[in-house]
């Protein structure tokens, strides 16, 4: 890795953060990892064997919070093979990450419409029903190729609750933007987390437990989607 | 169009635990190999950062405990004992363990709501470790391995068994999944006892095709999981939050003592833990696990009070930490010292009055982080092997001479004093105390100097002991704070193995440096020769069906090293099966002298092929009373193929590959005992 492996040997971090990326084979995941991390593109199209994963370190200073010191983070971006041969291999990393990158192809109808199919997925394998999850439409850069319009992915982002982005692994749009984006819903997560077992009381009941619950039994009546 | 994909159900979770790679290529296979031997480098350097966090948290809750020699009266903090009768300082109660504190241990939590310090850093170490996330898993996957690990086992599974199996090295993480950041210390209780039976009980009825014995890491984490997330089930323990000392305390003993009830129980989880591989990898912040014992009963006046002291008026006492420390360190360590910490914990629930005394002078401290110097007793035992390199740094300097009268085989210390050693309290009053390691009889001590870190003893400590065995003997000489209302707190101190040592005729006082936890420690143990043992094996192969039966005969063993004050040892031999620890056997006790004749044969019916078992053989000393079996030494016969879980010396592979390659045949032979790493 480029980014200076020494710098990725030490222990002067403050949390190690679990992503983890996932979609159709193809649609761009390895390439996207790879930009973040690396800061560049190879369009010679390579398939992920199973798993793999990249690291970075960054700094993450919580929004709105101005006094605290940024905090600085390990990040452990789990790539995954898109290809169906390897899916019982994949969905068992699904359990360990604590946000997720759902990807598809912006050029790609088939890669869009098996969203839905990748969050059921998500939804049985991942640590909690409702992880945080980004979804991403890659290859924006493809302008002529695309057949996904932004208003379609944005309506299908929006039925499932998720916070959208339009992302070009070739150019780096929007790359950095959807890791910090992923990062904060993380740390926020985090944060509830930990008052809500500091402080059943004040949590007793309401909050997240419930939302889950009802979540559930929601999403388990919806089972066709328009998308 | 749309592909359906089958929807997994609850039921079908569990199949995970078999998941399967046959489908992979061969190069396919070794790339994700690699992928999960990085995320194993990565792991182990988490571990790392999180036995540090746990440290801190530790002190942080030692500095913040309720102290049963003070008494809080209600304009006073809770924490660190300030007055809040000024209106600068007023008072609040914590929103969670509802101490009242003053504006100085108040924190604020993520949510805004006031919270005393230990509960923030509590919290905040929550995120740090990643224990937030165990925690908000679903309860139905948290018993579940992850990924790696599965994969891991999926690995091991399909390897061909003439290919070379990948060796995996790092132990697992175990503080942000495993461990838990409960309320309660009963919970930890409950999961590290109840590791330790599961361990047992899988060594009871282990089965080739347990993932746990080729991993051993794995089935552990697995079952410290499961245990985990047996315990959240029964939060009727957790919901008597103030009732620390009652049910799950006793329960847990009574667990440990039915543990301890078998001679063979204590012992063969000292003896699983020593099979790893990966102890040998960790080398570089683990001490040899046979020194453990050591360790632990460097400091055998305070490790119950030490338990003692957690019952004190703090309901998240110390034993919390100490057990979730046990957790983070690694279960490798975490089994050492559960097998060991049996004896302890009979005292632990008997003397429930002790009080927490355990910070002289340092309720006002400053959380300075030259505070991790002056590591206390109990840190030594938390950190059981585990040891960040910054924590075992040095603490001050000893001067001292050795010498050797022949004439009346007298080892004399002579102790000149010591030098910048690291106190945060007030007062320090040092004295040194002198053990001649492996005998925990030979405690000697200086008398103390009052308050200097700059100690002058000019003491001699003298030994009646023979040259030959002095060559056998470790000096651990430790310099403690003696504390006149509190409990004596470790300031450093330093091994010197007698093998290794350069006698000079007149010796002159030389300033050595102390260690908080020492690194010497892994020295001697590999390097001192622990004896041998003759043993006569004779493989004979299969008439009809199944994989024939190994015979061994356990002759006699010769130069153990003395255990008991005269130079002696209570010496028994248990021979197993590898890999498994299967069939085994065991021979009477011989007491006394060094040079044990036992000739005894065993029968040990193979169940798999005779190239991919082996043979251990490991000498015990059995202890008097209630103490656990000391391990003397041992041998592993078994070849290369075997080698990703247990590691032969040259000697022991061509022994072992002899009785291969000659059924029916009986081959003899001495073996060194080594520590068995």
């Amino acid at each position: 890795m480029s980014n200076g492996t020494d710098q990725l040997n030490n222990t002067e971090y403050d949390y190690l953060i679990k992503f983890l990326a996932l979609g159709d084979s193809g649609v761009g995941k390895t390439s996207f990892l790879f930009q973040y991390t690396d800061g560049s593109f190879e369009s010679k199209f390579v398939t992920t064997v199973g798993i793999d994963f990249r690291e970075k370190r960054v700094s993450y200073k919580p929004s709105g919070v101005d006094s605290s010191r940024a905090q600085r983070v390990h990040l452990q971006l789990w790539d995954t093979a898109g290809q169906e041969r390897f899916r019982s291999l994949t969905t068992a990393f699904f359990r360990d990450a604590m946000g997720f990158f759902l990807f598809f192809d912006l050029a790609n109808e088939q890669s869009f419409l098996n969203i839905r199919n990748w969050l059921d997925q998500l939804k049985q394998h991942s640590y909690c029903e409702t992880p945080d999850i980004i979804l991403c439409g890659n290859k924006c850069d493809l302008d002529d190729m695309r057949v996904v319009s932004e208003e379609r992915a944005r309506e299908c982002a929006e039925t499932y609750g998720l916070p959208y982005l339009e992302t070009s692994a070739a150019t780096g749009h929007n790359v950095n933007k959807a890791v910090s984006m992923l990062l904060d819903l993380v740390m926020k997560r985090m944060e509830e987390v930990v008052d809500k077992t500091l402080l059943p009381a004040q949590y007793g009941g309401g909050g997240k437990t419930e939302l889950q619950g009802a979540n559930e039994t929601e999403e388990s009546k919806s089972s066709g989607c328009a998308c | 169009m749309k592909f359906m994909m089958t929807n997994r159900n609850k039921d079908d979770i569990d199949s995970w635990a078999n998941m399967e790679i046959g489908f992979l290529t061969e190069t396919e296979r070794d790339f994700i190999v690699n992928v999960l031997k990085r995320d194993e480098k990565l792991k182990l350097l988490e571990q790392k950062r999180i036995i540090n966090l746990k440290c801190e948290l530790r002190d942080v809750r030692r500095r913040g405990a309720k102290r049963a020699d003070l008494t809080y009266s209600s304009h006073v903090c809770e924490r660190c004992n300030a007055s809040t009768k000024h209106l600068k300082n007023k008072s609040v109660r914590c929103q969670v363990c509802r101490h009242k504190i003053c504006d100085n241990c108040q924190r604020s939590s993520f949510e805004g709501i006031s919270i005393c310090i230990v509960c923030y850093k509590e919290s905040s170490i929550k995120t740090k470790t990643g224990e937030w996330f165990y925690d908000a898993m679903r309860a139905e996957l948290k018993p579940m391995a992850d990924g790696c690990t599965l994969l891991k086992q999926a690995v091991i599974r399909t390897s061909k068994p003439n290919s070379p199996t990948p060796k995996f090295h790092t132990p697992e993480i175990l503080c942000t999944q495993a461990s838990s950041s409960s309320h309660s210390s009963q919970r930890q209780e409950l999961i590290s006892c109840g590791s330790m039976e599961s361990l047992s009980s899988s060594l009871e009825t282990p089965s080739p095709q347990k993932v746990g014995n080729l991993f051993p890491e794995t089935g552990s984490i697995e079952s410290l999981r499961s245990l985990r997330y047996m315990s959240n089930r029964e939060s009727y323990f957790s919901d008597s939050d103030h009732s620390v000392t009652s049910l799950p305390i006793t329960k847990g003993h009574r667990a440990r003592t039915s543990l301890s009830h078998s001679p063979q129980s204590s012992p063969s989880l000292f003896d699983t833990s020593l099979s790893k591989p990966e102890a040998s990898s960790l080398a570089h912040q683990s001490i040899p696990s046979d020194d453990f014992s050591r360790a632990s009963a460097y400091f055998p006046d305070h490790s119950t009070t030490h338990d003692n002291e957690s019952l004190g008026s703090r309901h998240k006492g110390q034993s919390t930490v100490k057990k979730k420390f046990l957790a983070a360190s690694g279960k490798l360590q975490a089994h050492r010292i559960l097998s060991r910490s049996v004896p302890s914990l009979v005292n632990f629930n008997e003397s429930e009055s002790s009080q927490d005394k355990s910070t002289p002078g340092s309720a006002k401290t400053k959380f300075a982080k030259k505070h991790k110097n002056s590591l206390s007793v109990s840190s030594m035992e938390m950190f059981g092997k585990i040891i960040p390199e910054e924590v075992a740094r040095s603490t001050g300097e000893i001067k001292f001479s050795l010498d050797f009268e022949y004439k009346t085989n007298t080892l004399v210390i002579f102790i000149a004093g010591c030098r910048n050693l690291i106190y945060v309290g007030k007062h320090c009053e040092p004295y040194v105390k002198c053990y001649l390691l492996p005998d925990r009889t030979t405690k000697k001590k200086t008398s103390a100097r009052k308050n200097t870190t700059f100690p002058i003893f000019d003491q001699e400590i003298k030994y009646s002991v023979t040259m030959d065995e002095l060559c056998n003997r470790v000096l651990e000489m430790s310099v403690w704070n003696a504390a006149t209302f509190s409990r004596n707190s470790f300031l450093g101190h330093l091994q010197i193995p007698f093998n290794t040592w350069k006698w000079t005729p007149q010796s002159v006082a030389h300033w050595y440096p102390l260690k908080a936890l020492s690194s010497v420690n892994s020295l001697h143990t590999s390097s001192t020769y622990k004896g041998d043992i003759l043993i006569a094996v004779c493989y004979e192969a299969p008439k009809t069906q199944g994989f024939g039966d190994v015979h061994v005969m356990v002759k006699h063993a010769k130069n153990l090293i003395p255990v008991l004050p005269n130079g002696t040892v209570n010496a028994y031999v248990k021979v197993s099966l590898l890999p498994g620890k299967e069939s085994r056997k065991k021979t009477v006790v011989v007491e006394g002298g060094n040079d044990p004749v036992w000739n005894v044969t065993f029968r040990l019916p193979l169940n798999r092929k005779v190239e991919q078992s082996g043979v251990q053989v490991t000498v015990w000393h059995k202890s008097s009373g209630t103490k656990p079996p000391e391990l003397l030494g041992g041998i592993r016969l078994v070849s290369k193929l075997v080698a990703y879980m247990t590691s032969p010396t040259a000697e022991e592979e061509l022994f072992w590959n002899q009785v291969c390659d000659s059924p029916g045949l009986w081959i003899d032979k001495s073996v060194g005992l080594r520590a068995l790493l």
